[in-house]
C-alpha cells in the first residue's frame, strides 16, 4: 500500500475516510484523534468532548459542590443523575461535573478533592482519552469508516471493526528504531552514546560530533521516514530524555512529535513492591501523533513484540503508548472500566471494599491457595502430564466469580465449595464478563498457531505473539482479583476461585485413582500421572473425562520417557514443587525451576546443565539414564575443568540481581551493596528494583574487598571466583545425578577439586595474550 | 528465646521474670502488669486503648481477647498489618483447654489491606457487625499500617485518621470497647510519624510493652486522657463532606452528632458549640 504523504489538507467540504483510528489524546477542545487512511493518509482531527466526573452527595452537600463550582478556577457545569453502585447493584443518585477545559480535568478533581473525601468520588481518576474511548467504545486500530467536516472536526463513524475480533487488519505501520550502537552495557553507565537509527531494512548511524549535526540528522531521518511507531532500546530512561535535553542546550528543535503544537509527555521513575519483591519502572517519554515505544520498559513488547501489543491495543483500548508501558493490572482494569461505562456503572475512586467479617474458623479454611501434591524425589519413566486449559479464568467465567457476584444480597446458594459463600444468579459479574473474550480470543489463537506451525512462519510468529499476550492476562487476572488496588477486586472472590480449584483437581485425582492411575505431583492445575502401560490413547480418554466431569478442558500436554524430580536444596530428603526436569517421548525437553531455566543462573552453568541433559534424551527409563550417568559426568567435567583453569569466559559468569535499596541505603557489605556502590561512584544513580549485572572476583571479600565487578566496570584481569563458580556449577550437576548419589563432596573428590583455587587469573596468564573469548551481545 | 510468655499470666518463661508488683514510676510511663490492664479492658464497657510497642503486643492482644470471650462472648478483629494467626490462636485456646473450634468460631476477623478499605471496615461495617454478634468488643491491628503507603496522600490519610477518631467516640457512647494494636514504628517520610501522635491523643489510654531497665519486657502506662480530651482532639469534620461511607445509606445527615463537653472544655474552645 502506497503511503501518502503526511498530514492531509482537508478541503471545506466534509469528507468520509476509510480509516484505521492510530492515537487520541487531550486537547483544549477535546480530543485530538489521529488516522491512518486505507490509502496510507496519516491525519488528525479533534472532536468535542467534555471529561466528566460524579460525586456522591447528600442534599445539602450538592448545593455546596454546585456553590463551589462557581469558585472553580476552571469552568464546570453540573447534571444530577442516576448511575449503578457496582456491590449493591442499587442505582444511586450522582452529580455529574463536566470539565470545560480538558486538559485541566485533573485540576478540577484536585479542587474538589480539597473539600469531599474520597469515597465521594467516582470516574475521577480515569484520563481523558480513556473517558473518550470507553464513552465513545472506539478502540486504537479499530477500522470504519470515519466522516470529518471541512475544519477537521470528527463528526462520525461507523466501525467495521470489533475488539473481540480474531482476524483483524491493521495498518502499514512505519516504524523506525532508534537504539544506542554499544548495547554491551545499558545506555545509562556509558558517558558517550552512539545513536543508531533503522527503517526500511536499512541502519544508519549518526554523526554525533556536534549536537546540531546530530539533531539534524534525526529530524532528518524522521522527516524521511515519518515513522507512525518509534521502537527505541532504553528511549523513556536514557536515549529520548537526552536527546531532549541536548535539543534544548543547543535551541534546535526535536521534531519527534508529528503534532508539532503538543509538547512530549514525560511521567517519574518509580520503585514499588511487587509480589514481595521491589521493582523499578523506568519513567515514560511520549510523543504526539506518534508511539514511542521502548522495549526495555514495557512488559507487553518484551513478551510478546509488537503483534502482542496491537493486539492488547485493540482490547484493552488503550493508546499504544499507554499499552505499552502498562502493567496487565492496569490492562485488566481498563477493559473493566470499559464495562462500566458500557453499564452506566460508577467506578470508585479508590478501592474501599474491604473483607466482610468471618470467622476465624472460616478464615483458615478460605486463606489457602490453590492444592499441590509433593511429588516423590528421583527419576520416574513413563509419566504422563495432564494440564487444565487457563484453569482459573475458566473458573472465574463459568462460576460468574466476581467482587461484586460473591456473597451478593440477593441469592443464597452456597456455590463456593468448602466455604459455602454465595454467587449471585442474577448478575453477570465484570471480571467473567470481561475475561471471556480474552479466555476465547486465546484459545483461538492458539489454534490457529498450531495450524502454522511449520506452514507459514510469519503468522506462525504472529498468533503466538497474539496468543502470548493474552496469556500474561489470564495468568494474572485471578491474583489481580486479591490486589489490593485492584478496582474491581475482593479477596472472596479471590479465596472462592482457590476453592474451585481444590476441588476440580481433588476430582481429577478421584477419577483417575478410580481408572487405576498413580498420581505423581500435581501442581494446582496440572497433574503427573502413571499407570503401568497406559497408552497416549488412554491418558487422552481420561482427559475427556475429566473436562466433561469438572467442565473445564484438561489435555495431555505429553507423556515423558523420563522425568526428574529433584531435591530441595535445603532439605535432600524432599523436592520442591514445581522443580522438574524431563524429556517428553516427542522429543522436547520441559524443565522447570532448575538451574538451567533460572535467571539468576550464571550463562555458563546454564549451558553446563543443558549439555549435561542433552546426553540423555536417548534414554527410555530410569535404567538407561543410569547407564548414561558416567558420561555425563564426563560433560559436567569438561565445564568445571574449563572454570577452574581460569580460562572461562567472563561474560558468561555474569550474574543479574535486583537491588532492593539504593547505593546509600545498604547498611551490610553484600555483593548487591558493593556493586550499587560502585556504580554509584561511576555517577550512575540507581534506584531500588532496578538489576544490577556483576561478576564475582572474591565472594568472601578477604582478598579482593570489592568482592564483585559491574560488568562496565569489568576487565578480564580481574579473573573471577573460581570456588564460588565451582560451587555453583556443582550444585547444578547435584541437581541432576543426586539421584544416582553424587552429592557436591562425592563430585568434587570425583572431579579432584577439593583444594581451594586462586581467586585471579592465573599467573601465567597474566603475562600472556588474554584468552579468546566470544561475546555474545 | 521467647520473650513473649514473660508478659502472660501464668506463661513466665524462666529468663524473663513476671513484671514487678510495685510500681515504679519512669519518667511519665508507669509500669503496670498485664492483668491490670486486661482486667480494666474487659470490666466496663466504652472504652478505646491503644497498645503498641514490641511485637508480642500481638499475643498479649489475643490474651486480652480470650478474656473478652470468657464468657462466651464474640469478639471481632479488623486487622489491618496482617498479622492475625488465626494458628496461633488455635494452639493458644488448646493450650487452655478451650475447643478450638468453638473459640475460632467467636471470633470474626475483617482484613483491610488499604487506608480506605480500613476507613470503610471500621466507621461503617464494624458497629453493626458488633450489634448483629451482640459484642461490644473489638480488636484493631495495625491501624496506621496502610496509612503509610505513599500512594495515599498525607491530606487523606490525616483525614481519614481524623474520621476513624470521630468512629471510635460514636462507637464508644454505644458501649463498644476497642483496643488498637499497633507496632512501634518510625516511617520514612517523617511527616506521617505525626499520625500515631494523633491516635495517641485519640484513645482514652496508651499502653506501651518496652524493655525495661533489666532488658525484660514490661508493660508501661504511657497516658490516660479524660473523656473530654480525647472527645475534643476527635471532634473531627463531621461535617467535612458526608461523613460515612455507606452508599447505601440515602441521607447521613443523621449520623452528624454533637459531643457533650464539660462546661470547663467548652469555655477553653473558641467558637464552642
Amino acid at each position: 500500500m502506497e503511503k501518502t504523504n503526511r498530514q492531509s489538507t482537508i478541503d471545506n467540504r466534509q469528507s468520509s475516510i476509510s480509516a484505521w483510528l492510530f492515537d487520541v489524546y487531550p486537547s483544549e477542545c477535546g480530543v485530538t484523534l489521529w488516522l491512518i487512511g486505507l490509502n496510507g493518509a496519516r491525519m488528525h482531527f479533534f472532536r468535542q468532548f467534555t471529561p466528566y466526573f460524579f460525586l456522591h452527595l447528600n442534599t445539602s452537600d450538592i448545593k455546596r459542590a454546585i456553590a463551589l463550582g462557581a469558585r472553580c478556577p476552571i469552568p464546570v457545569s453540573f447534571k444530577q443523575t442516576t448511575h449503578t453502585e457496582i456491590y449493591s447493584g442499587d442505582s444511586i443518585d450522582v452529580l455529574q461535573v463536566f470539565v470545560q477545559d480538558p486538559m485541566r480535568f485533573r485540576e478540577v478533581v484536585w479542587y474538589y478533592e480539597k473539600f469531599f473525601p474520597h469515597f465521594v468520588f467516582f470516574n475521577s481518576d480515569v484520563s481523558v482519552e480513556q473517558q473518550f474511548l470507553y464513552e465513545t467504545q472506539l478502540f486504537p486500530l479499530a477500522l470504519g469508516d470515519y466522516e470529518m467536516s471541512g475544519d477537521g472536526e470528527l463528526l462520525s463513524w461507523h466501525l467495521n471493526d470489533s475488539r473481540e475480533a480474531v482476524d483483524y487488519e491493521l495498518p502499514p505501520f512505519s516504524i523506525m528504531q532508534i537504539r544506542n550502537s554499544n548495547d554491551f552495557v545499558p545506555p545509562k553507565y556509558q558517558k558517550f552514546l552512539q545513536l543508531e537509527i533503522s527503517y526500511d531494512n536499512r541502519t544508519y548511524a549518526l554523526e554525533q560530533d556536534s549536537p546540531k549535526e546530530l539533531l539534524e540528522a534525526l529530524n532528518w531521518h524522521l522527516y524521511r521516514c515519518d515513522p507512525d511507531i518509534v521502537v527505541s532500546d532504553y528511549g523513556d530512561a536514557v536515549l529520548l530524555p537526552k536527546l531532549f535535553s541536548l535539543s534544548r542546550k543547543s535551541n534546535i528543535p526535536l521534531l519527534l512529535n508529528r503534532d508539532t503544537t503538543a509538547k512530549f509527555g514525560t511521567t517519574k521513575e518509580s520503585s514499588f513492591f511487587q509480589y514481595g519483591k521491589i521493582v523499578h519502572k523506568d519513567g515514560a517519554f511520549t510523543l504526539a501523533g506518534r508511539w514511542h515505544v521502548d522495549a526495555h520498559n514495557s512488559f507487553t513488547v518484551a513478551e510478546a513484540d509488537l503483534d502482542g501489543l496491537f493486539e492488547m491495543t485493540r482490547l484493552t483500548q488503550m493508546c499504544g503508548q499507554r499499552q505499552g508501558r502498562a502493567s496487565i493490572g492496569t490492562s485488566m482494569s481498563s477493559m473493566q472500566l470499559s464495562w462500566a461505562y458500557r453499564n452506566n456503572v460508577l467506578i470508585p475512586s479508590k478501592k474501599r471494599e474491604p473483607e466482610g467479617f468471618k470467622s476465624a474458623a472460616t478464615l483458615l479454611l478460605a486463606d489457602r491457595g490453590g492444592l499441590i501434591f509433593n511429588p516423590p524425589l528421583g527419576y520416574h519413566e513413563d509419566v504422563a502430564e495432564l494440564d487444565f486449559a487457563s484453569m482459573y479464568p475458566s473458573i472465574m467465567v463459568n462460576n460468574n466469580v466476581s467482587p461484586e457476584t460473591i456473597n451478593c444480597r440477593c441469592c443464597k446458594n452456597n456455590a463456593v465449595p468448602e466455604l459455602g459463600y454465595t454467587i449471585c444468579e442474577k448478575r453477570k459479574g465484570v471480571v467473567p464478563e470481561t475475561l471471556r473474550a480474552v479466555v476465547a480470543k486465546r484459545a483461538h489463537y492458539k489454534q490457529m498457531k498450531k495450524e502454522f506451525k511449520g506452514k507459514n512462519e510469519t503468522l506462525f510468529k504472529r498468533y503466538d505473539c497474539r496468543q502470548s499476550a493474552l496469556k500474561w492476562m489470564l495468568v494474572s487476572c485471578f491474583g489481580y482479583l486479591g490486589y489490593k488496588n485492584a478496582r474491581f477486586g475482593r479477596i472472596e472472590a479471590h479465596e472462592s476461585v482457590n476453592a474451585f480449584s481444590r476441588d476440580i483437581i481433588l476430582t481429577a485425582k478421584e477419577i483417575a485413582e478410580n481408572r487405576g492411575y498413580r498420581l505423581l505431583h500435581g501442581i494446582i492445575d496440572c497433574v503427573w500421572l502413571k499407570k503401568p502401560g497406559a497408552t497416549q490413547n488412554d491418558y487422552e480418554e481420561l482427559a475427556r473425562e475429566i473436562s466433561a466431569r469438572v467442565g473445564i478442558t484438561i489435555s495431555l500436554e505429553g507423556i515423558y520417557n523420563w522425568i526428574l524430580f529433584p531435591a530441595s536444596k535445603t532439605d535432600p530428603m524432599i523436592t520442591t514443587a514445581n522443580h522438574y526436569v524431563g524429556w517428553y517421548k516427542h522429543g522436547d525437553l520441559k524443565m522447570r525451576g532448575i538451574e538451567a531455566r533460572r535467571r539468576d543462573t550464571p550463562k555458563f552453568i546454564k549451558n553446563m546443565q543443558k549439555a549435561m541433559l542433552d546426553k540423555m534424551p536417548t534414554a527410555k527409563n530410569v535404567e538407561e539414564i543410569s547407564t548414561l550417568v558416567p558420561e555425563v559426568l564426563e560433560v559436567a567435567r569438561g565445564f568445571i575443568s574449563l572454570l577452574q583453569s581460569g580460562r572461562a569466559n567472563p561474560m558468561e559468569l555474569v550474574l543479574k540481581r535486583h537491588i532492593t535499596h539504593e547505593a546509600d541505603e545498604y547498611v551490610n557489605n553484600s555483593i548487591s551493596a558493593v556493586v550499587s556502590k560502585m556504580v554509584e561512584e561511576m555517577e550512575v544513580h540507581l534506584s531500588a528494583g532496578e538489576s544490577i549485572e556483576f561478576i564475582i572476583i572474591d565472594q568472601s571479600g578477604k582478598k579482593k574487598p570489592e568482592k564483585a565487578k559491574p560488568i562496565a566496570l569489568y576487565a578480564f584481569e580481574d579473573g573471577y571466583d573460581i570456588e564460588q563458580y565451582t560451587e555453583l556449577a556443582l550444585r547444578a550437576v547435584e541437581t541432576l545425578l543426586l539421584p544416582f548419589g553424587y552429592d557436591v563432596e562425592r563430585l568434587k573428590a570425583n572431579f579432584d577439586i577439593n583444594q581451594p583455587k586462586r581467586k585471579r587469573l592465573p599467573g601465567h596468564l597474566k603475562n600472556q595474550e588474554l584468552p579468546l573469548f566470544r561475546i555474545d551481545i | 528465646m521467647n520473650k513473649t510468655s514473660s508478659i502472660f499470666p501464668g506463661m513466665h518463661h524462666h529468663r524473663y521474670p513476671s513484671p514487678p508488683l510495685s510500681v515504679e514510676l519512669s519518667g511519665d510511663a508507669v509500669p503496670v502488669r498485664s492483668e491490670g490492664m486486661i482486667r480494666s479492658f474487659a470490666e466496663k464497657p466504652g472504652k478505646v486503648f491503644l497498645l503498641y510497642g514490641e511485637r508480642p503486643i500481638f499475643q498479649l492482644s489475643m490474651q486480652m481477647a480470650a478474656h473478652a470471650m470468657a464468657d462466651g462472648n464474640s469478639l471481632a478483629v479488623v486487622d489491618g498489618c496482617n498479622r492475625f494467626d488465626v494458628h496461633t490462636l488455635s494452639r493458644f485456646a488448646r493450650t487452655r483447654k478451650i475447643d478450638p473450634n468453638k473459640f475460632l468460631n467467636h471470633i470474626f476477623i475483617s482484613r483491610g489491606f488499604t487506608c480506605y478499605q480500613m476507613e470503610q471496615a471500621i466507621t461503617h461495617k464494624l458497629p453493626s457487625f458488633l450489634s448483629t454478634i451482640h459484642s461490644h468488643t473489638a480488636l484493631i491491628f495495625g491501624l496506621l499500617d496502610t496509612f503509610y503507603d505513599e500512594q495515599a496522600s498525607l491530606r487523606e490519610v490525616q483525614q481519614i485518621l481524623q474520621r476513624l477518631l470521630v468512629s471510635f467516640q460514636k462507637m464508644k457512647t454505644t458501649g463498644a470497647s476497642l483496643l488498637l494494636v499497633c507496632l512501634e514504628r518510625t516511617v520514612a517520610p517523617p511527616e506521617r510519624n505525626q499520625l500515631f501522635a494523633t491516635l495517641k491523643k485519640g484513645v482514652d489510654r496508651v499502653y506501651k510493652l518496652d524493655t525495661n531497665e533489666r532488658g525484660t519486657l514490661q508493660l508501661f502506662l504511657e497516658s490516660q486522657q479524660t473523656a473530654a480530651a480525647v472527645q475534643f482532639i476527635a471532634r473531627g469534620e463531621t461535617n467535612y463532606g458526608t461523613d460515612g461511607t455507606n452508599l447505601h445509606q440515602p441521607d447521613r445527615r443523621g449520623i452528624v452528632k454533637l459531643v457533650k463537653v464539660s462546661p470547663r472544655t467548652a469555655q477553653r474552645r473558641s467558637g464552642s458549640v
